[in-house]
């Protein structure tokens, strides 16, 4: 059956009718037999414009609508809600720009605007006789957030969305929360102890009634889309139950391995069984099966039998669990640059060179009044270890060491007075809230910043002094001097567990390889996956502050979404041809949204072809246009409609 | 021991041991300058397999849809379009044992043709590199390498990359002076020289569609030209439907082409097929650095991009 | 150079990213920008989307010139689609030109939402150098296309 087209011109209160000649575009669309009625309007976006066309649709019974006059991205949805009113789909409406594209722009060439308004016109003609009446796609959505990654921004976006209402699973895959934050000394530039303001929200998750926290845990993978993704966590045999442990420390006494502590980065030791941090959530002992002697078989057991609550059980393996949530928010975190791959610096082959997540260690210790080691008097800090540095392809400025050196510097000084310091630097960065005055009270107190990257470090083999050559760039002259301590300030790095994430749910990543927002200015923690959000260092290097503002925003992106109840998805989407399809899958490979997967649809003959998951789709179209065979097109921009606008010309 | 005898006894373990189900290699039917392409199933058959400069199939062509394991006699260039079918999806890698055979060149026969004048060639004999051919009223003593394919002449991948027995040692690589002399010598004459030079030999094609048929990486179920809605290419003999229609298969072939030169071989009006795909090929190395059917696992060039992929030519 | 006819314009196809190019053309219009009234536009989803064959398609149908324009890179809509474009048209020029089509009937830019000017620069830009090339005539079909009559 032919279309019903009625198509309508409007005059724009003269905006139009004063250049394009109204009369003559509507003569020249006359005659095929599928345009059943042509209208012009003085105001066609007007209320009775809009009554003209409803009347119009259920008196000739329109089943296409093509309207000539501004940009369908000015009054584009108003017409298509008028099309809903009507009972047809918004899809089937046509417009052609004949404001913007016509009469503003060709205001002195009037012919050659209405010409060029007839061509539009009628391309649009021709695309509206192959539109499909198409629907929105409505997706239920429920109130259910799976949290990746428990350091602050994670344990502020669960807490957030644990407050508003909402289900949230937190999986962390150390044994406790805090991430990074928790083995810092204190913060710039407020020099508040790290553990002290950190720890209250850390003691919130597990008393929040909505957050399910899950330690030990990693995703193992995640299916499906907004609304509906299923996801797979392992949890590892922890072997002490957190519910009967009353933490008496009995068990680590009895234990007779010793092994490098990672909360300390390898500065102190722990026992194969231990407590992973003094603040650690869940305040719970954990057994370390990779250090343990031995569980199968049982080696040595010694804990066990010290035990009094009878809290461990060997015979306890790792488990899978599966659930559904609604969307995602991925607060992975980061890694520093493992300075060891900067060997003129000689961090580990000497002595007393250290990186500064070493040092926020060291002096959490000497706060506390029992420090690790003698630093001595002179000591020197390097900026830009593995940032803003070619040669390791870390191009970027990882933001926070400028700061981060300022502040164990300030407290390296006052720790006990006499001390020499030096922030040797590339360009000093203190651009936040109150830097800049640290890092001027930083000078005050006699911290020396050069400017200057640090050439080389030699130690004396004898004394484990270290000697520096650095030239400083604003006086021009070669520093060669000597330090008891070397601090390297190393930048932040996309971590493993951030990578594997990122290859579950297809999230592009920048070029600096931390995961890729949205858009950077206007959806700065969304990402092209429907339902996911980025919070913190994911994203790339950020202070506490700053992590804690995107978790924010996270969650309350997370929120919006799915406080609505449903989910509508566009259905433009891109649309395979099953039986031209070839499955050779260059489809999949340029989906920026993974929405492509290539299936075998007839287990018989093993026939392959791509399929698209219409809710991820966004119907860029570039499959399409990358497709050899034809089989990929996209519904309501289709090869035929536009090949046959060409035809118009 | 030769390498014809050497490829019939591998074929003949891999039947026998039930390694494969078939083995498609090249027999000789009798008609001169040719070989054929041939299944064997048959462990007593494998002596039907031959081996020498007639060679010229590209018999990837026969791997794809196949639900068997087959072992596949492969020159260089057939190997490297196995790579791409594989990174297609097009062929299982654990169903295809690739017979590989270093290739020095394959014979187009159609130079010969030329050179004789066209005189019928009843028979040809190959004897080391000698081809003596005789017609009714001549006999002549030809070289095989001075009627090499213009493919093999600028060939720098004689030896298989990807094989599962290779038969016989590597060859050396080719001193291959201008890959592209050709190609560049057209670019560097006038747009007006250009489209008459392509107009001219387009000219020639009658839309049998044999290139396509002779090119193991057309395997598209439906192929545009075949299409409807829409009609990208008009199906008539309209030099600009014919242009049209060589432009988009070359467009097609981009990062895929392995330059195996079947699609000219093939062609019987002698369409200068390889002159579009050898452009394309040139133009991705130099733009992105790629070139086909040389690594499992990679993506075709225009599934894949570079933040600074060159950009002079946009506005 | 040919002899061109009398009263003769060149008629100019453009396919426009909706997100970008589009909303720049839409800006030059409502700043009342003036550009030459030779192009017609085709909204399309993305560069991304752009199909060769709308290109060839367009020459065969006897456009003069043909204009694809895009999202700056780094600035896709889509993430990346913009990036795809590039490498296919940087295949897809070099192929028609050197097949003898005139340089300067196919021409590639990227103008933002924001960039109205640049959008108006651009038409007149490739107004000018398709009519200094005259008529298209290589490539355009005359034996009637396929499917034209509806």
């Amino acid at each position: 059956m032919a279309p019903r087209i009625g198509v309508y011109v409007c005059h724009c209160g003269g905006n139009i009718s004063e250049v394009v000649d109204i009369q003559k575009v509507m003569e020249s669309l006359e005659g095929p037999v599928d345009v059943v009625q042509i209208k012009d309007h003085e105001h066609i976006c007007s209320e009775v414009g809009q009554k003209l066309i409803l009347n119009d649709i259920k008196e000739n019974k329109l089943d296409r609508v093509v309207i000539a006059a501004c940009s369908p991205q000015f009054q584009g949805i108003t017409f298509m809600k008028t099309m809903e009113h009507a009972g047809l789909s918004p899809y089937v409406l046509e417009m052609a720009n004949i404001r913007e594209q016509c009469s503003w722009p060709h205001y002195d060439y009037p012919q050659e605007a209405t010409k060029k308004a007839i061509d539009l016109t009628k391309m649009s003609l021709a695309k509206a006789r192959l539109d499909i009446p198409l629907e929105k796609k409505v997706i239920p959505i429920g109130k259910r957030v799976l949290i990746i990654g428990g350091g602050i921004a994670g344990i502020q976006a669960a807490l957030d969305l644990g407050d508003a209402g909402f289900q949230v699973y937190l999986v962390e895959k150390d044994p406790s929360i805090g991430g990074k934050m928790a083995q810092l000394s204190k913060t710039f530039p407020t020099e508040d102890c790290a553990a002290c303001i950190l720890s209250p929200k850390m003691a919130d998750v597990p008393n929040n009634p909505n957050i399910k926290l899950m330690t030990s845990t990693e995703v193992k993978d995640i299916s499906g889309y907004i609304g509906n993704y299923q996801v797979t966590v392992t949890r590892k045999a922890l072997y002490v139950d957190p519910d009967k442990c009353t933490c008496c420390d009995k068990c680590v006494e009895a234990c007779p391995v010793t092994v490098p502590n990672e909360y300390d980065e390898g500065l102190t030791t722990r026992k194969a069984i231990y407590l992973p941090s003094p603040i650690a959530v869940p305040h719970s002992y954990i057994l370390d099966d990779k250090t343990c002697l031995g569980l199968f078989p049982l080696a040595c057991s010694k804990c066990k039998e010290v035990c009094e609550p009878n809290a461990i059980d060997y015979d306890v393996y790792p488990t899978e669990e599966k659930f559904t949530v609604d969307t995602i928010i991925v607060a992975t975190g980061f890694d520093i640059y493992d300075a060891r791959q900067k060997r003129v610096y000689g961090l580990g082959k000497y002595e007393n060179v250290f990186n500064a997540l070493e040092m926020e260690r060291m002096l959490a210790y000497a706060g506390e009044g029992k420090p690790l080691k003698d630093i001595g008097n002179r000591i020197a800090f390097i900026q830009c270890v593995g940032s803003r540095d070619e040669q390791v392809e870390h191009e970027y400025c990882s933001r926070v060491c400028c700061m981060y050196a300022t502040k164990l510097a300030c407290l390296l000084n006052r720790e006990r007075p006499g001390k020499e310091i030096y922030i040797f630097y590339t360009d000093l960065r203190a651009y936040g809230k109150g830097f800049e005055e640290y890092y001027k009270r930083a000078q005050s107190e006699g911290i020396k910043y050069i400017r200057g990257r640090v050439a080389e470090i030699l130690e004396d083999p004898k004394t484990k002094k270290l000697t520096l050559r650095a030239e400083d760039t604003l006086s021009r002259k070669i520093i060669e001097s000597e330090f008891n301590t070397v601090v390297l300030s190393v930048g932040l790095i996309p971590n493993e567990g951030t990578r594997h994430v990122a290859g579950l749910l297809g999230l592009s990543r920048s070029q600096d390889g931390f995961l890729k927002e949205a858009h950077l200015k206007f959806r700065p923690v969304d990402t092209l996956i429907e339902g996911v959000f980025l919070a913190g260092t994911v994203q790339g290097p950020k202070d506490i502050p700053d992590s804690v503002a995107q978790a924010g925003a996270a969650s309350s992106r997370a929120i919006s979404l799915m406080n609505k109840g449903v989910y509508e998805a566009e259905p433009i989407t891109a649309q395979i041809d099953e039986s031209i399809c070839i499955g050779c899958g260059m489809c999949a490979d340029v989906c920026a949204y993974k929405a492509i997967e290539i299936t075998v649809v007839d287990a018989h003959t093993g026939k392959k072809t791509a399929v698209v998951n219409e809710f991820l789709c966004k119907g860029c179209g570039t499959c399409a246009a990358t497709c050899r065979s034809g089989a990929a097109d996209v519904i309501g921009v289709s090869d035929h409609q536009i090949s046959k606008m060409i035809e118009v010309m | 021991m030769d390498l014809q005898t050497k490829l019939r006894q591998e074929a003949r373990k891999l039947l026998e041991e039930k390694l494969v189900d078939v083995v498609i290699g090249y027999e000789d039917e009798g008609a001169p300058l040719r070989t054929t392409p041939c299944f064997i199933t048959d462990p007593q058959d494998v002596d039907r397999l031959v081996w020498n400069p007639f060679c010229d199939h590209n018999l990837a062509r026969y791997l794809t849809a196949r639900k068997d394991k087959a072992a596949v006699v492969a020159k260089g260039c057939d190997t490297r379009a196995i790579v791409v079918l594989i990174n297609e999806n097009q062929i299982e890698r654990k169903n295809v044992n690739i017979l590989g055979m270093p290739c020095g060149g394959i014979v187009d026969r159609k130079k010969i043709y030329n050179h004789l004048k066209n005189g019928d060639v009843r028979e040809a004999v190959l004897k080391d590199k000698v081809i003596t051919v005789k017609g009714l009223e001549f006999t002549a003593d030809l070289m095989v390498d001075d009627f090499l394919a213009d493919c093999c002449l600028s060939c720098r991948h004689r030896n298989p990359v990807l094989c599962d027995v290779q038969i016989g040692e590597n060859l050396p690589p080719l001193d291959v002076k201008d890959e592209y002399k050709k190609i560049k010598q057209l670019e560097e004459s006038t747009s007006e020289e250009r489209w008459e030079y392509f107009r001219k030999t387009l000219s020639k094609c009658i839309r049998c569609y044999a290139c396509r048929e002779a090119c193991p990486l057309c395997y598209c179920q439906q192929c545009f030209t075949d299409q409807n809605f829409p009609a990208w290419v008009g199906k008539t003999t309209d030099i600009s439907d014919t242009i049209v229609f060589h432009i988009m298969r070359a467009f097609h072939t981009t990062g895929r082409c392995v330059d195996c030169g079947a699609c000219e071989r093939s062609c019987p009006n002698n369409v200068d097929i390889r002159m579009l795909t050898k452009k394309i090929a040139k133009d991705v190395k130099e733009l992105f650095g790629d070139e086909a059917g040389l690594q499992l696992e990679e993506k075709a060039p225009l599934s894949f991009y570079n933040e600074d992929d060159p950009q002079d030519f946009i506005k | 150079m040919q002899e061109q006819p009398e009263n003769w314009e060149p008629r100019i196809i453009a396919f426009l990213c909706s997100w970008c190019s589009y909303a720049g053309a839409d800006l030059a219009g409502v700043s009342r920008r003036r550009y030459s009234p030779n192009v017609r536009i085709v909204k399309v989803p993305c560069s991304g989307r752009v199909n060769p064959f709308y290109i060839v398609k367009s020459l065969q149908q006897g456009c003069d010139g043909v204009l694809v324009s895009g999202c700056h890179p780094g600035e896709c809509h889509y993430s990346n689609g913009n990036y795809y474009a590039r490498r296919r048209f940087a295949i897809l020029k070099r192929l028609l030109e050197y097949i003898g089509l005139e340089e300067g009937r196919v021409h590639f830019s990227w103008v933002s939402a924001s960039e109205g000017d640049k959008f108006a620069k651009v038409v007149n830009e490739v107004t000018e150098t398709v009519r200094k090339l005259g008529p298209a005539t290589r490539l355009v079909k005359h034996s009637p296309v396929d499917g034209v009559v509806n």
